[in-house]
């Protein structure tokens, strides 16, 4: 979780992953921020994250994305 | 049948009685057989193409659906190239070959003898949609074939929209439907509303509009900006009006229909104009262009090159610009089989990019030139500002051609003429004065409308209204549709006779 | 649903139903064709079993005879049920409606109708104001039939207002005016009282017939059958007009020989012209229509033709014509000033 947290704090300087529960139905992170951010995970590790996985449900929080990145591995 | 045709309103008075008759688990067969009657009456040539489609993408998603089976993308890559494939054959061959036969220097190609099926850019969509849908898991592939065609032949939404996303609209065939009579209401209110807008304002511009374009070589540019203007509203009224009558047709149904305009042209920006301004559509490219083309290895590869390169500011800029430029160039192709369209979808591909790129630009330069832009004034600016771009985007829209639209700029530049608005000549160009008086007071009653919908509900708000008032409002629309309206043969005293003969 | 709500929505659709006849009756009139209407119109208006013959047919019929001329000269109640452009299948629709108040009546049929193709506006000036029976909607089917006039385009003629509702921006007074205009459908157009046209050279007169094939056969046979089986009192007039056609002139003496097979009597009055006294010089406003003059002409001779082969009584001390009397007194004012003093004095006299 610490490696994700590295990853999207470097994608995402100004968002402040700890605290943010809502970072997809709360507009912190657009659409077109959220290209760099699956792009980012996937690379760094290894994973390939489908259109379909791509809802709030799995972004919306810290939590949310490793689970998914968890569950992709 | 024409939807502002008194058959129309016959037809969905029969279907209705029919629909509120038959068991509640046969309403969605009524409305099929409705939709293949109305579908019918455009033409029986039509129909093989509607069912094509109908038949591919129901069987395609119920093989993929299945997420266990290995060749899921393969079978739904197939599905989707032959649901695209039916609707660029018949819309796009013959711009094609009329493209290549230019190129090849002409008379050498001839095109071919096809049919545009009605409403094939719309259903195709929606069938596209729902393969992308299911394909992505957001819901299971419909197992019953009735059900899935209902959805696709929906007769409100297969002339001109609104898109339609089958979780929300298919639910609704099956929910059983009982007569509410303020429903009905409703609905008849807003098909009349409907037929104004066509009827009374868009007929009414259109042959305003029509004497100018027919004739582009002979205006200057005064007449030229009161053209793009009345048919920026033409269009607008048009485009409503279909949607109105759609929704309230489907609304005597018991169904509800998307929105598809959310008064555009009180848009501040041309990014929130297309929030606005058919809705439905893009939303649909949103959700199945944009963001698919976003999350293309090559673009997220490219963006994150750029990035290392350029900064985090250039990754985000190519990831958006590019998407948006496949999103614009297919969104003007979309619209039609023409060069002119292509055109006019980069005008606005270039807007919104121009947009993103230089944005902060120019809210530095704003701030610096120290405007204040929380001001009422400002936004009349912005409102404005965004009207002019949208109007001069039409030019392209209307024109015959491309070249024909940079004729008219060309018109509008060296010749303003502007004493053309005030001698009567405007009293000249399909519309008497009495006419465009009425025109006018039109106008003005949509814009009334569109404020009070800011506020609420109109429906509901004549609702609350004494009897007298409510029965009031209700004649004098339908008397001013049934005389103001454009539509019939018409008639001119001297051409009568000669009718005759 | 409650009861109160039905009774709304019936209320709501009635009062819609009264606006609507009304607006509609405001619209449905041509300016400057409100001259013609009446021919047809103003039929409706004479009391029941009044009428001597009534005298069915197109804009020429009205040209040709006036009825207040007729009375005045010989009392005898002879009034057009004439309409622009009338074709021949509306004939035997319009006997008809007749029957129902002229049971009696001699149907004079203008059988000039018979070219005539038929467009929306024949259909128009026929029907817009003409009350509505099952015998009109009839008509209206058989007349666009005949001219294969779309089912998509027929509406108009049960709701005029399809047609016309483009008109408000040129309604006046007269719209809103339902007087009738009475003169028992005498004429009383610009063209009929001040224009005369040279017809000399266009006068023909033939009596070849034309095949059977190029005339109105299934018409003019439902006609016939109709006036058979009613046991109707018809006199199949061909009216003076004068014709280059030679097409027509055949298709006139078919037609008439025809009719003739059937037993009904025929009044071919082209070869009679010179008989009738008409001034070619003179009389007609255009090849199809007399003007006042040629109309006063044939009105007469054919008045008295009428009067003895059918024994029209003279009703002018009648107090129960009171209203002839008066319609054509006011119609001899009108026309006075554009006759002789010796044309006035042969209606006169």
């Amino acid at each position: 979780m610490e490696r994700l947290l590295e990853v999207l704090s470097e994608c995402c300087p100004d968002v402040d992953f700890d605290v943010e529960k809502e970072l997809i139905t709360g507009k912190v992170i657009d659409s077109v921020d959220l290209v760099a951010v699956v792009s980012d995970i996937e690379d760094e590790f290894g994973i390939s994250i489908p259109m379909e996985e791509l809802v709030p449900e799995n972004f919306d929080s810290i939590e949310a994305i490793w689970e998914m990145v968890q569950r992709l591995s | 049948m024409s939807i502002t045709s008194i058959w129309f309103i016959i037809f969905i008075l029969l279907a209705m009685v029919v629909y509120y008759i038959v068991p509640k688990r046969f309403q969605y067969l009524v409305l099929l057989a409705a939709s293949i009657a109305f579908y019918l009456s455009y033409g029986i040539g039509y129909m093989p193409y509607i069912l094509a489609t109908t038949v591919i993408t129901y069987a395609g998603a119920r093989i993929f659906g299945n997420p266990e089976y290995k060749h899921r993308k393969a079978v739904m890559v197939v599905t989707l190239l032959l649901s695209l494939g039916l609707l660029c054959y018949t819309k796009y061959t013959n711009f094609l070959l009329g493209t290549l036969d230019k190129l090849a220097g002409g008379g050498k190609i001839e095109m071919i003898d096809l049919v545009v099926p009605l409403g094939v850019s719309f259903y195709t969509f929606m069938s596209v949609g729902y393969i992308l849908d299911v394909y992505w898991k957001k819901y299971e592939a419909e197992k019953n074939f009735l059900r899935y065609a209902t959805f696709i032949m929906y007769f409100p939404h297969i002339v001109q929209g609104p898109i339609d996303r089958y979780n929300k609209l298919a639910p609704q065939f099956f929910g059983g439907k009982k007569f509410d009579f303020q429903r009905m209401v409703s609905g008849g209110e807003l098909i009349l509303w409907g037929f104004f807008l066509k009827l009374v304002i868009a007929n009414r511009l259109g042959m305003f509009v029509d004497t100018v374009f027919g004739d582009v070589t002979a205006h200057g540019g005064a007449v030229w900006l009161v053209t793009l203007a009345l048919y920026s509203i033409q269009t607008y009224a048009d485009f409503l009006g279909c949607m109105e009558i759609a929704r309230g047709t489907s609304l005597l149904f018991g169904i509800d229909l998307e929105r598809n305009f959310d008064h555009p042209y009180f848009a501040k920006t041309i990014p929130e104009f297309w929030r606005r301004w058919h809705m439905t559509m893009g939303a649909w490219f949103k959700d199945y262009l944009f963001l698919p083309v976003s999350n293309s290895s090559f673009v997220k590869k490219t963006s994150k090159k750029l990035g290392k390169k350029f900064g985090a500011k250039a990754r985000k800029n190519f990831v958006s610009c590019f998407s948006v430029a496949v999103v614009w160039l297919s969104t003007g192709i979309w619209h039609g089989a023409g060069w002119k369209f292509i055109a006019w979808g980069c005008y606005h591909g270039c807007l919104t990019i121009g947009g993103t790129l230089f944005g902060d630009k120019i809210d530095k330069l704003t701030a610096w030139l120290k405007i204040n832009t929380k001001t009422k004034s400002w936004e009349l600016f912005q409102m404005t500002r965004t009207l002019l771009l949208c109007c001069f985007g039409r030019i392209f829209f209307r024109a015959n051609s491309i070249s024909e639209a940079f004729l008219i700029m060309k018109q509008m530049v060296t010749r303003l003429e502007i004493w053309k608005l005030v001698d009567g000549s405007l009293y000249e160009l399909g519309l008497d004065r009495a006419n465009f008086m009425v025109a006018i007071l039109s106008i003005v009653v949509l814009w009334c409308v569109s404020m009070l919908q800011e506020r609420g509900s109109v429906r509901e708000m004549i609702a609350k209204q004494n009897l007298v008032f409510r029965y009031l409002i209700l004649y004098i629309a339908i008397f001013a549709v049934l005389i103001f309206g454009i539509y019939g043969p018409g008639y001119v005293a001297s051409s009568f006779i000669y009718e005759q003969f | 649903m409650q009861k109160r709500r039905i009774v709304k929505i019936i209320l709501f659709l009635l009062i819609l139903f009264v606006l609507f006849m009304n607006v509609e009756k405001v619209f449905k009139e041509s300016v400057g064709d409100q001259a013609k209407y009446p021919q047809i119109v103003e039929f409706f208006d004479e009391r029941e079993e009044s009428l001597d013959a009534v005298f069915i047919g197109s804009s020429s019929t009205f040209a040709f005879w006036q009825a207040p001329i007729a009375w005045e000269k010989y009392g005898i109640t002879v009034r057009c049920m004439a309409s622009n452009t009338q074709p021949l299948v509306a004939a035997r629709y319009l006997i008809e409606d007749g029957l129902k108040t002229q049971p009696d009546a001699v149907y004079v049929v203008a059988i000039n109708t018979m070219h005539e193709t038929v467009k929306s506006p024949a259909i128009h000036y026929l029907v817009d104001k003409y009350p509505f029976s099952m015998t009109k909607a009839k008509m209206i089917f058989a007349c666009a039939d005949y001219g294969e006039i779309p089912w998509s385009e027929r509406l108009e003629f049960f709701f005029p207002i399809i047609r016309y509702h483009n008109r408000w921006s040129e309604l006046g007074e007269q719209n809103f005016n339902n007087a009738p205009v009475g003169l028992k459908g005498g004429s009383t157009y610009k063209n009929f009282l001040e224009v005369a046209t040279d017809v000399t050279e266009e006068y023909t007169v033939l009596e070849e017939k034309a095949a059977k094939e190029e005339l109105p056969y299934d018409t003019l046979v439902e006609l016939l059958e109709f006036c058979k089986e009613n046991e109707v009192k018809v006199l199949f007039v061909t009216n003076p007009q004068v014709l280059k056609s030679e097409k027509r002139l055949k298709k006139y003496n078919a037609a008439n020989e025809l009719i003739e097979s059937y037993g009904f009597d025929t009044l071919n009055t082209i070869p009679m012209i010179p008989e009738i006294g008409m001034d070619l010089a003179t009389d007609y406003y255009n090849g199809s229509h007399t003007n006042v003059h040629g109309s006063l002409k044939y009105t007469l001779w054919l008045g008295n033709y009428l009067k003895d082969k059918y024994g029209f009584t003279d009703k002018r001390s009648d107090g129960d014509y009171a209203d002839w009397e008066q319609e054509s007194s006011k119609y001899m004012k009108i026309i006075k000033p554009y006759l002789s003093e010796e044309e006035y004095k042969r209606i006169t006299e």
